[in-house]
Order: structure tokens, then sequence, then C-alpha cells
């Protein structure tokens, strides 16, 4: 790693440890100009909600719908297939990505997508008023805290059973139980994990969170969830952030709003989920990277839940008015298509090769009993009538 | 002897490149926020200042 020379290293001093700037963790303008150009093209020929822009993916499928015969009573791709803005944007990024290529000089741009998700996520705020932060957010954080540290709990009797090794274990049960890829990277060097077990454990998740991406709506409409049940299930079952958004707008719009905010509880409760597997997953002897929680919590906490908080806290003081609000719930939209488009084409399908057999196994065996678990806390709050 | 030294040396190397990508992504997920910040705070306020000058 590059570090930098200080003035009292050049004077003959002891030399100093510099910490490089966070923004050179940036990729430049001009690297990044054609990525970002490719993902809001792309984006704009799927179709993006509130423009009826004619030459688009969408409006193609609606008038195939149109001509074909329906099948049984409906029209194939829209009404039967539910295919949406969401689905059109993924399976687009992802043949482009698998199929026809992506060129080197748009990986940089790619990585973007992870920004637009924010974006996405900081708008969202304008879309609730205070009585939905009452009625969702202790529901939220309950199932949330009940799923990171329950989910935890799983992986790693599961890991143990299978003996896959505590930094394969603490690997896997950070990328289920909190936000996937991120989440398995910053643990990594906590478990002492190898480089290749950290990429073993990234497609393991990756590949689970694409696979509810598609199951869980189709699960969630053949069950007759509502809205707010589904996007906690979304949000409690699917392991990385850009999927969860992903999985809760393929449902519904609602859903997907649902799916988004309650996100922010599990990005929230981070810091503790991390601490929590670094402990349950490591025995006491092989502890020995000094754990500080303030340290933890500093460089782990999500800080754009703070710009949630703002916009939320304006909606809520009704500064912005009504047609001001549903244009931002249109952009917030649109951000986040650009950001399904980035993530489809950053998904690379040969993972599942990388995967591997006895990782795809537990993994999925693992992500499914998480789900299992979250549909039976579900089932509890709407008997207690929290909710449909 | 030398083959438990070399093996221990490459592990070493490889959780200082395990080290390095966490700091890096880490580094790259606060600078994602800021900028992220930056556009979704501007772009609600280009929103409600449009609709505050009546062109929607």
């Amino acid at each position: 790693m590059a570090q930098d020379i200080t003035y009292d290293q050049a004077a003959g001093g002891q030399p100093e440890i510099r910490k490089p700037s966070v923004w050179s963790a940036l990729p430049s303008f001009q690297k990044s100009w054609q990525g970002l150009l490719a993902m809001t093209i792309l984006a704009v020929l799927c179709g993006l909600p509130g423009i009826d822009f004619p030459f688009t993916l969408d409006s193609l499928l609606r008038y195939i719908d149109a001509v074909l015969p329906p099948v049984y009573g409906k029209g194939f791709f829209v009404d039967l297939l539910h295919f949406n803005y969401v689905v059109t944007c993924l399976i687009v990024g992802i043949i482009v990505r698998n199929v026809i290529g992506v060129p080197n000089s748009w990986e940089p741009g790619l990585t973007y997508s992870a920004v637009f998700m924010n974006v996405g996520i900081i708008m969202l705020g304008s879309q609730y008023m205070l009585r939905d932060l009452i009625k969702l957010g202790p529901i939220s954080i309950v199932v949330m805290a009940f799923m990171v540290f329950g989910g935890a709990l799983i992986f790693t009797f599961l890991g143990r059973y299978f003996k896959l090794g505590d930094a394969m274990t603490g690997l896997l049960a950070a990328a289920f139980s909190m936000c996937g890829v991120s989440a398995c990277i910053a643990i990594a060097p906590m478990v002492k994990a190898k480089s290749e077990e950290v990429a073993y454990a990234i497609a393991v998740s990756v590949t689970f969170g694409l696979f509810c991406l598609f199951a869980l709506p189709f699960l969630g409409k053949i069950a007759g969830m509502s809205n707010e049940a589904f996007g906690l299930l979304a949000a409690a079952g699917v392991p990385n952030s850009n999927q969860v958004i992903a999985t809760g707008f393929n449902f519904s719009f609602e859903a997907g709003k649902v799916s988004g905010f309650t996100n922010i509880g599990r990005l929230v409760l981070i810091p503790a989920g991390v601490l929590f597997i670094y402990f349950m997953t490591l025995g006491k002897e092989l502890r020995s990277t000094k754990i500080s929680f303030w340290e933890i919590l500093k460089e782990k906490f999500p800080l754009f839940v703070f710009g949630f908080a703002f916009v939320w806290t304006l909606n809520c003081l009704q500064v912005w008015p009504v047609p001001a609000s549903e244009a931002m719930g249109n952009v917030m939209e649109w951000f986040f298509a650009i950001c399904f488009v980035g993530l489809g084409m950053t998904t690379k399908l040969s993972d599942l090769r990388k995967a591997g057999a006895k990782g795809i196994l537990i993994g999925y065996v693992a992500g499914s009993l998480r789900i299992g678990l979250c549909l039976i806390l579900l089932f509890v709050f709407i008997k207690m009538g929290f909710f449909r | 002897m030398i083959d438990d030294l070399g093996k221990k040396n490459t592990m070493d190397d490889d959780l200082q490149k395990v080290m390095a990508a966490a700091e890096a992504k880490q580094r790259r997920h606060r600078v994602d926020e800021y900028i992220a910040m930056v556009i979704a705070i501007g772009t609600v306020f280009i929103l409600w200042f449009l609709q505050f000058v009546g062109l929607y």
C-alpha cells in the first residue's frame, strides 16, 4: 500500500504512516464515464418508470402481449411473468455481461451502481411520513435484529456441523446475515480468512441473492403476501442490499419502499452483527485481533442513513409539496433502475461454478432456513395484528 | 522447517492482501455514501425548486 512521506520523515524524523484519503478509493470520472453512460443508456432503453417513451423494451413487451393471444387469459410477459422495469433492467444487464461481454473500460463506471442505490434509499425518505415510521420502525428493528443474530447462529451451527472452519463460517454468517459482499469483506481480516475463502463466500451469497430476486416475488404472489410482509421478507431474507431493493420493487412499488426502509435497520445493525459473528465463530484462543466497539461503530456505521433522516424529516414537516414528492418518487426509481442495470452487469454467472457444490449446499440450505424463520416471524406478527 | 516458514510467509502475505482489500472497500463505501448524499439531497432540492417556480 502506498504511504505518503510526511514533513517529519523528509526532515529525518521518525516516519509517520499517513492514512490514504477516502477519495483515493474513487475511480476518476475520466475512467468511469463510459460505464456510467452505458448503465444510463441501458436503463433508459429498458423503460424508466413514469416516462412514456415508445422505443423501450418495456413498450415492446407490452406490444407483444397486446398482439399475441393471451395465456390463461393474461398477457404473457407483463401479467403472467410479472416483467417490470426491475426484471428487464437486471436481465438486460446479465445478458450484456455474460453473453455479449463488458469492455474493461466500463468496469470502473459500473462500480458506481452502489452510489445510485444509496441515492435511491436517501430519496426514499421523501415517500415516508411520521406515521409510517411509527408503524414500520419497531417491527423492522425487531425482525432485523432477530434475523441478523438468529441468522448468524444458524450459520455458526451449520458451519460447525459441516466442519467448514471458523473463517468460512464467519464469512458466510456475515454475508447472509448482514449485507452480503460488504459484510463479508469487512469481517474477512478479523476472522483471518484467505482470499479464496472470501471469493467463495461472496460467490455463494451473490448467487443465492440472485435466485431470491426472481423466486421470492413469485412465492410472495402465490402466497398472497401483503406489500408490508413481502418488503420485510425481502430485507430479511436476501443477502445483498441492492438485491434486497430489487426483490422488493420486483414485487411492487410499495413492497420496494418497505424493503428499502427495513434494509436501513439491517445496515444500522452491522457493527453489532460483526462483533457478534466474531465472538460466535472464533474460539477464545484464536481471538488475537484487538477489537474496539467504538472503532467498529465508527468504521461500519452507514452514514447515508443521516441523509435519509434529513429528507424524511423535511417530508414530515411538509416541506415537499405533493407534486414535488411524486416527482422525487419517480426520480428515485430512475436511480434504482440504473443501479439494477449495474447490478446485472456486475453479475457473473461463472460465480456459480466458483461457489462449488458444498458451498452452494450450505449457503442455500442456511439461506432458505433464514427465509423460513422470517416467514414464521412474519406469521406471528400478522396473527398479532401488526399488519396484514 | 524451511517449508513451514515459507508457508507461514505466504499465509501472512495473503492476510495482508485480504486486509488491504477490506480497507480499500471500507474507504470506497464511505466515499460512495458522501457522493450519494450530495446527489440525493441536491436532486431533492432541485425538484422542490422546480415545483416552487411552477415548472410542474
